[in-house]
């Protein structure tokens, strides 16, 4: 085991393999508050690429319910369970993770504290659908409209995490994460159906293919990534949720590159269980009516903080978050920067060159809601 | 007929019925006795895929301890299987491995998510300047040959399919796919709807529908870099019955294939058994310590002349020593005749 340095806990911790982080990493926000549950990201990747015989319950792309929706089932809780609750020491900034990572909770004769989910675990990959949990206000026992009871929708992918578990698992070395672009891949080649990478990666991102009999997982679209493209959940989310780009560690943070600008300028984007110990490079921009203590075990004590400054954004008092926020899924193109242009967002590809411009308010027309020159009503008016 | 005669007479038959029956492969070569595994030669052909043969009866058995997997991590730090029985024949072309485990349950599919295999590997190195764990090291080569129950499986009982691991299981479409549902592997699957079958695709030997040998013929450098051999020489087969698992393993003693150790007089030989049930798989396994193989070298036409002479040497000798004693034995009875009783030196009588 090697010391490697996680800084989205601010400490150092065991890894299998030394720290060895990637040229350049991909990695993308999703902002919580605009998914609607389409399901658009995860037919698009279905359809793209796990259509064959042996993946008909594999979701590389997933959206579940939250809180009690999972896939595969129960894959959060049999983790955090395993790990057991975790402090954080809140009073340093940023906060420090004083609890023990997956690696370093594994016991002995393994390298990660796993577990492996069954045949039924992956056969509802939408279970728990749209079902509701306690009201926002608990001291409320009366229903109001909008939002009395919570729930969410959590969109999710393989993180490409910088440690994976899986690349830890691994007694193969089938798994490798890329040092172009940060993509973690199983080599299909090489893979022999061990199952170490389904067992030890906490968020159920290696999947057994019950035909091949070899493990695969998302690949993060790399041969669209290599052009520039954005992946094909990203692209086709019709809620506009998803940010893709290129991440930095904190002290090299781009304010002009949007994921940068949101994980660490902002810091209103943050990793999905941070105490798992992976670093993950799939951010959130957490619910908003979700209750805090909800929202720190799931996204870390900084939730609560990133959840007031998408207030203050809605109160239109941060013009940049909403420029980024307006370029999410605006191109097909991977941003690398960003600028505000007056009332404008603007984009620009991984050439540097602009690509999109989006008005802060789309013009719109409203027309009399009686066409006088035809003496009809418009049922259409906007 | 003298004793020193009769005593000649049975042991040079003997000699000779005895190494022509070992010729004919009708008897066991002699062996040392100890905890070698010693290949015993036969003639003819060897019972390469039947464990149930009375060929193996020619073979002495070994019980060879096994102990959990500790070196690398995932292992087990306590044996799934104690020990197994293995024995070995070999011929003039090939050698043969039968080994026998107790094991409660047979688990010969890997289609669903926790189902592990059952397995056997056998792993060959030479006698000398083999590493001092398994899976061999970095320029230190190791040959590995693993039976594996779902691959047999595949084979004897036709490739276990989606629908026969889930049998309410229905689909209305698979990219590309021509034929009707519920689409066999992989009659249905050619062109692009293979693209869709990743590790078909590219020519993942576990992704293989169609399996020839049960036996996977392996190379690794180290842990972590076992890799199926382009050249595929071995086969075997098993029969699980009343809680045990009886496993043939054959290959050439001679292959061809660099990547495969050669099988001389001298060699060296470890163990594995993987449990599915037990979750065994990968480093998960039970190992052995290495075992000398010691391989009887086939009774060639030169081994017999060799006997033959030292039996015709023997003989002779036996032959020329008789009337040179008798005649000694006719003078001393002649010169006591000829002597007086009362002369007391035989010196002076044989002159």
């Amino acid at each position: 085991m090697a010391d490697v340095f996680n800084w989205q806990l601010d400490r150092s911790m065991k890894y299998e393999y030394a720290e060895s982080r990637p040229t350049k990493q991909v990695s993308a926000v999703f902002d919580i508050n605009k998914c609607i549950a389409c399901q658009t990201c995860t037919m698009a990747c279905k359809t793209t690429w796990t259509s064959g015989k042996g993946q008909e319950y594999m979701f590389w792309n997933s959206v579940e319910t939250k809180p009690w929706g999972s896939f595969p089932l129960g894959w959060d809780v049999h983790v955090l369970e395993k790990q057991g609750p975790q402090a954080w020491d809140t009073g340093a900034s940023p906060p420090r993770f004083l609890g023990k990572t997956l690696f370093e909770k594994a016991p002995p004769g393994e390298r990660v504290e796993g577990w492996r989910p069954e045949d039924e675990d992956w056969a509802n990959p939408n279970r728990g659908e749209d079902e509701t949990n306690g009201p926002i206000d608990p001291s409320l026992y009366h229903l109001t409209v909008p939002h009395a009871i919570w729930n969410f929708y959590l969109a999710r992918i393989c993180m490409h995490c910088t440690y994976p578990a899986c690349v830890a698992a691994c007694p193969r070395k089938a798994i490798y994460k890329r040092n172009e672009d940060g993509i973690v891949l199983i080599d299909q080649e090489r893979c022999r159906g061990y199952r170490e990478c389904v067992r030890a990666c906490p968020y159920k991102r290696s999947m057994y293919n019950h035909v091949t009999r070899v493990s695969e997982k998302c690949i993060f679209c790399y041969p669209a990534v290599e052009q520039g493209i954005q992946p094909r959940c990203m692209r086709n989310c019709i809620g506009k949720i998803r940010m893709v780009g290129y991440v930095h560690r904190p002290q090299e943070a781009d304010p002009t590159n949007p994921v940068d600008f949101l994980i660490h300028t902002k810091g209103i984007a943050l990793p999905l269980y941070p105490q798992f110990g992976l670093e993950p490079n799939i951010y959130y921009v957490p619910p908003i009516h979700v209750p805090p203590k909800f929202l720190v075990q799931m996204f870390g004590p900084r939730a609560p903080e990133a959840v007031a400054l998408y207030n203050r954004m809605r109160q239109g008092l941060e013009p940049e978050l909403r420029a980024v926020f307006l370029l999410c899924v605006s191109t097909d193109k991977i941003l690398t920067r960003f600028e505000l242009d007056g009332l404008e967002a603007v984009g620009f590809d991984v050439n540097d060159a602009e690509v999109v411009r989006v008005p802060f308010q789309e013009p719109a027309v409203v027309r009399p809601f009686q066409d006088t020159a035809n003496a009809v009503y418009r049922h259409n008016f906007t | 007929m003298s004793w020193t005669k009769r005593i000649a007479g049975i042991v040079v038959a003997a000699a000779v019925v005895l190494t022509g029956l070992q010729f004919a492969g009708w008897a066991p070569p002699t062996r040392a006795a100890g905890t070698d595994l010693v290949s015993a030669q036969v003639g003819g052909t060897l019972p390469a895929t039947d464990p149930a043969s009375t060929a193996w009866d020619a073979a002495t058995p070994i019980t060879v301890p096994l102990s959990g997997q500790l070196v690398v991590v995932p292992g087990r730090s306590t044996p799934s299987t104690d020990s197994l029985e293995v024995r070995s024949l070999n011929n003039a072309t090939h050698i043969a491995f039968r080994i026998t485990w107790s094991d409660a349950t047979k688990d010969n599919r890997t289609t669903g998510q926790l189902q592990f295999r059952d397995a056997v590997a056998v792993q060959l190195a030479p006698a000398t300047g083999a590493p001092p764990i398994c899976m061999g090291a970095a320029g230190a080569r190791m040959h590995i040959l693993q039976w594996k129950a779902d691959w047999q499986a595949d084979i004897e009982e036709g490739f276990r399919d989606l629908q026969d691991h889930f049998p309410n299981f229905w689909v209305d479409y698979y990219p590309y796919m021509m034929g009707q549902s519920p689409y066999t592997s992989p009659q249905n699957f050619s062109e692009n709807a293979k693209l869709y079958l990743v590790g078909y695709q590219v020519g993942n030997p576990f992704s293989e529908p169609l399996k020839v040998s049960a036996v996977e013929d392996a190379v690794a450098d180290g842990f972590s870099t076992i890799t199926t051999q382009r050249q595929q020489d071995a086969i075997g087969r098993g029969v699980w019955s009343g809680g045990q698992w009886s496993v043939v393993i054959t290959r050439p003693k001679d292959s061809g294939d660099g990547q495969d150790t050669p099988v001389g007089k001298d060699n060296v030989a470890a163990f594995a058994v993987w449990d599915g049930s037990s979750g065994d798989v990968g480093g998960r396994k039970s190992i052995s310590a290495w075992v000398n193989l010691k391989v009887e070298s086939p009774t060639g036409p030169v081994e017999v002349m060799w006997v033959l002479l030292l039996v015709l040497v023997v003989a002779v000798a036996v032959m020329a020593v008789r009337p040179l004693r008798n005649r000694q034995k006719r003078r001393l009875e002649r010169a006591e005749e000829e002597l007086p009783p009362e002369d007391p030196s035989p010196k002076e009588a044989r002159k």
